[in-house]
C-alpha cells in the first residue's frame, strides 16, 4: 500500500520539480536542491490534480490509464529537457561547494531532530485514534474524494444534489489527490489520505527549513522549522487531513519565490511565475485560497510600481498572472460550470450584508475574538466549553515577537520588496477574513470559534518565515554575504586571508 | 548604556535562539506526552469507522445510486440547530457518517423520499412519530438502524 502510494507521487514530483528547474534556473546559486524537491513535490501534486480535474470530462473506462500516460509523457518531457539544457546537474553541482558545517550546526539540529521526532510522534497518534481525520474531513474533503471515486462517469451529479452542507463548492485539489491516490492504491483506503496530509505538513516544514536555508542561513531554517513543528495545531490540523496545511504551503511558496527573484542578480520573469504558480494553486485548494491570491497578485506589482515605476510592476504583474492562469482558469470553469454557489453568499441578500455591515457589534465581537484566537491559536485544537488560556511558552505570536525582540533586525535591502509583500498580503488577507466574518450568515460565534484558528494557521509558516527572514541569526553564515557581493568578490575575499597567512610562512 | 547594548547586540540573537529551542522542545514534548497519554490502546477502533460498520449492511439492500431520506430522534431541523448553538453534536455526526458511508446514494435531512433510513443510535423510535411521517419499516438491522418505506 504505502509502495504503491509513493509510486502515485513519481509522476507529480518529477513533473514540480522539473517545472521548478525552468521556472528557477540553477544559475543563481541560492537554490538548494532540497528545496527544490520540497517546493517540487507540492507544486507537481497540485498541477497534477489540476490536469486530473480537466481529466474528468472524459469519458471512457480507460480515462485513468490515459491520464496517467499523458502525465508520465509530460513528466519525462520537462525532466528530458531539463536534463538536455544541463539544469540538472547545474542545480546540484552549485549546492555541492557549499555546504559548511560544523559543530554549532548540531546546535539547531538536534533540538530540530528531537522536536521533529516529538511532532511526527504526535502526528502518528493522532492519526491512529481518528484515521477518518477530524469533522471536516469526512464531512468536506473525504465525502467529495469518495463521491468522486464512486460516482464514475456520473461524478457530476453531485454537484446538483442540493447536498449544500458538504460544501460541494469548495475546490478539488485535496480530493482529486485522494482519489488519484486510491486508483493507484487499487481501492479505497484510509491510509491514502493520512499519506498526503503527512506529506504536505512535513513539506509545509521543509518548506519553510530549506526556503530560510537559501535566504538566510540553515540555522535560520532550523529554528523556524522547529518553532513551526512544536506548535500544536499545527501538528494536530494536519493529522486532521484538512486542507487547511496544503493550503498554507502553497501561500507559503508563493510568498518565498519572490525573495528569490529579489536576490537574483538579472532578475527572471520565471520565478515570479512560479510564485503565481503558487498562488493559484493556492486558489485551486481551499476558497480562502482565492482572496490570498487576488491580493498577492495585486499587491506585489503595486508595490513594485512604487519602488521601480510603472513598466516593471505591469511586467511582474503579467508574470505573476501568467503563472496563475492554469489554475484560475480550472477553477473559474469548477465555478461557473460545475459547482453550485458558496453558502456565504448564496443564501443573502444584499439588505442582509448591509444590515451585518453596520452592526457595530458584529465587529467588536470578531475584534476580540481575532484577539483572543490570534494569541492563543497554536495551542491546539479549542474546546468548546474549556478556551484556551494563554500559555507563552507554547510557539505563538508572543514567542515570535519575543524571539525578534532579543534577535534584533537584520536588513537587506534586497528583501525589503518580498518582507513589505509578505506582510501586506498577510494582514490584507486576516482583514479580508475579518469581513467574510462581519457578513457571514452562520451563527458568527458558532463560525469564529470553529473556522478562525485554522485561518490563523494557514498564514502561520508564512508568518514565522518573515519574521525569521528579519531577525538577527545567532550565527551568520553563507547565505548572509552583503547585498550586492557577486561571487568572484566572495572567493577572492575567501581566499585573501589564506594567502596572507601563506605569504607570511613564506 | 553601550555597554548593555553591546551585550544586546553578542548575545541578543543566541538568547533568542535558547528561548526558541527551549519552548519547542517543551512544547512537542508536552504534546506527545498528551497524545501518548490518549493513546487508546492496540485494536482501538475510531468512532468513524465504527458508525461505518454500523451502517454498512444497508448498502446491500439500497440502490447503488438515488437518494434516501433519513429520519432519528429528533426532527430534521433541530439537528443542525443544536450543532450550530453548540449544544450536541451527535445527532449531526451520525447523520454526516450516514451519508459519509452510503455516498454516492445522497441522503436527505427529511422523511419524504420512497426510501428513509432510520437511525436511532441509544434510543428506541417513537412508533407514533414515525408513523405519522408516512413511514413504514421495511428492514430492521438492529442497534437502532431501520431502514423505512414512504407509504403511497
Amino acid at each position: 500500500m504505502a509502495a504503491l502510494f509513493f509510486i502515485s507521487l513519481l509522476v507529480p514530483f518529477l513533473i514540480g520539480f522539473s517545472l521548478g528547474l525552468f521556472f528557477l534556473p540553477p544559475g543563481e546559486r541560492r537554490i538548494s536542491p532540497l528545496f527544490r524537491v520540497v517546493l517540487g513535490m507540492g507544486a507537481g501534486i497540485g498541477v497534477v490534480s489540476l490536469v486530473g480535474f480537466g481529466f474528468l470530462f472524459l469519458p471512457g473506462r480507460f480515462s485513468f490509464l490515459l491520464r496517467e500516460v499523458t502525465l508520465a509523457a509530460f513528466a519525462a518531457a520537462l525532466f528530458w529537457a531539463a536534463w538536455r539544457k544541463g539544469l540538472l546537474r547545474a542545480s546540484f553541482a552549485r549546492a555541492k561547494g557549499e555546504k559548511r558545517r560544523d559543530r554549532r550546526w548540531y546546535l539547531t539540529v538536534l533540538p530540530l531532530a528531537v522536536t521533529a521526532l516529538s511532532a511526527a510522534a504526535s502526528f502518528a497518534l493522532a492519526a491512529y485514534r481518528e484515521p477518518h481525520g477530524k469533522w471536516d474531513a469526512f464531512l468536506i474533503w473525504n465525502m467529495h474524494a469518495r463521491f468522486l471515486f464512486r460516482s464514475g462517469a456520473d461524478w457530476m451529479d453531485y454537484f446538483r444534489s442540493g447536498l449544500d452542507w458538504t460544501h460541494p463548492d469548495y475546490p478539488y485539489l485535496l480530493p482529486l489527490s485522494v482519489v488519484r491516490s486510491w486508483e493507484y492504491c487499487g481501492g479505497e483506503t484510509i491510509a491514502a489520505p493520512i499519506f498526503i496530509a503527512a506529506l504536505f505538513t512535513l513539506l509545509v516544514a521543509g518548506l519553510l527549513w530549506t526556503a530560510l536555508g537559501a535566504l538566510r542561513n540553515e540555522e535560520q531554517g532550523g529554528l523556524a522549522a522547529m518553532l513551526l513543528a512544536a506548535s500544536p495545531l499545527f501538528v494536530l490540523v494536519g493529522a486532521s487531513q484538512l486542507a487547511d496545511i496544503p493550503l498554507s504551503f502553497f501561500i507559503l511558496g508563493a510568498i518565498v519565490v519572490p525573495f528569490l527573484h529579489d536576490r537574483q542578480e538579472k532578475p527572471r520573469a520565471t520565478s515570479l511565475a512560479m510564485a503565481g504558480l503558487l498562488a493559484g494553486l493556492a486558489a485551486w485548494t481551499k476558497n480562502e485560497g482565492i482572496l490570498f491570491c487576488a491580493i498577492f497578485l495585486l499587491i506585489r506589482p503595486v508595490i513594485t510600481y512604487f519602488a521601480e515605476g510603472t513598466r516593471r510592476a505591469a511586467g511582474e504583474f503579467f508574470s505573476l498572472a501568467a503563472g496563475a492562469a492554469p489554475a484560475l482558469l480550472v477553477l473559474l470553469f469548477f465555478k461557473t460550470a460545475v459547482a453550485p454557489g458558496s453558502d456565504l453568499i448564496a443564501s443573502q441578500n444584499a439588505g442582509g450584508f448591509l444590515d451585518k455591515l453596520g452592526d457595530a457589534g458584529r465587529y467588536g465581537t470578531v475584534l476580540m475574538s481575532y484577539l483572543r484566537t490570534g494569541l492563543t491559536f497554536t495551542q491546539g485544537i479549542p474546546d468548546v466549553r474549556a478556551p484556551f488560556l494563554l500559555n507563552p511558552v507554547i510557539p505563538g505570536v508572543i514567542l515570535l515577537a519575543a524571539y525578534l525582540a532579543l534577535s534584533g533586525l537584520a536588513r537587506d535591502p534586497r528583501d525589503s520588496r518580498g518582507v513589505l509583500t509578505g506582510w501586506v498580503v498577510i494582514v490584507l488577507t486576516l482583514a479580508g477574513y475579518f469581513f467574510v466574518f462581519i457578513i457571514t450568515p452562520h451563527d458568527l460565534k458558532w463560525h469564529l470559534l470553529t473556522a478562525l484558528n485554522r485561518l490563523f494557521l494557514q498564514l502561520w509558516p508564512s508568518a514565522i518565515f518573515l519574521v525569521f527572514m528579519a531577525a538577527r541569526s545567532y550565527r551568520p553564515a553563507a547565505a548572509e554575504e552583503p547585498p550586492g557581493e557577486d561571487k568572484k568578490m566572495r572567493d577572492k575575499s575567501a581566499r585573501a586571508p589564506l594567502r596572507q597567512k601563506k605569504g607570511r610562512k613564506e | 548604556m553601550r555597554e548593555i547594548k553591546r551585550l544586546y547586540e553578542h548575545y541578543g540573537p543566541f538568547a533568542g535562539y535558547l528561548l526558541i529551542a527551549f519552548c519547542a522542545l517543551y512544547a512537542s514534548l508536552s504534546l506527545f506526552l498528551e497524545k501518548a497519554r490518549d493513546f487508546p490502546g492496540t485494536g482501538w477502533e475510531d468512532p468513524v469507522s465504527v458508525h461505518e460498520r454500523r451502517i454498512e449492511p444497508l448498502k446491500s439492500v439500497l440502490p447503488p445510486r438515488g437518494a434516501v431520506g433519513y429520519v432519528t430522534a429528533l426532527d430534521s431541523e433541530k439537528i443542525f440547530a443544536r450543532e450550530r448553538s453548540l449544544r450536541d453534536v451527535e445527532l449531526l455526526g451520525h447523520f454526516i457518517l450516514t451519508q459519509y458511508t452510503l455516498a454516492p446514494v445522497y441522503v436527505y435531512n427529511t422523511p419524504d423520499r420512497p426510501l428513509v433510513v432510520g437511525n436511532f443510535i441509544g434510543s428506541n423510535p417513537d412508533h407514533s412519530r414515525i408513523a405519522r411521517k408516512g413511514l413504514v419499516p421495511l428492514k430492521d438491522f438492529g442497534d437502532g438502524l431501520i431502514l423505512y418505506r414512504r407509504k403511497e
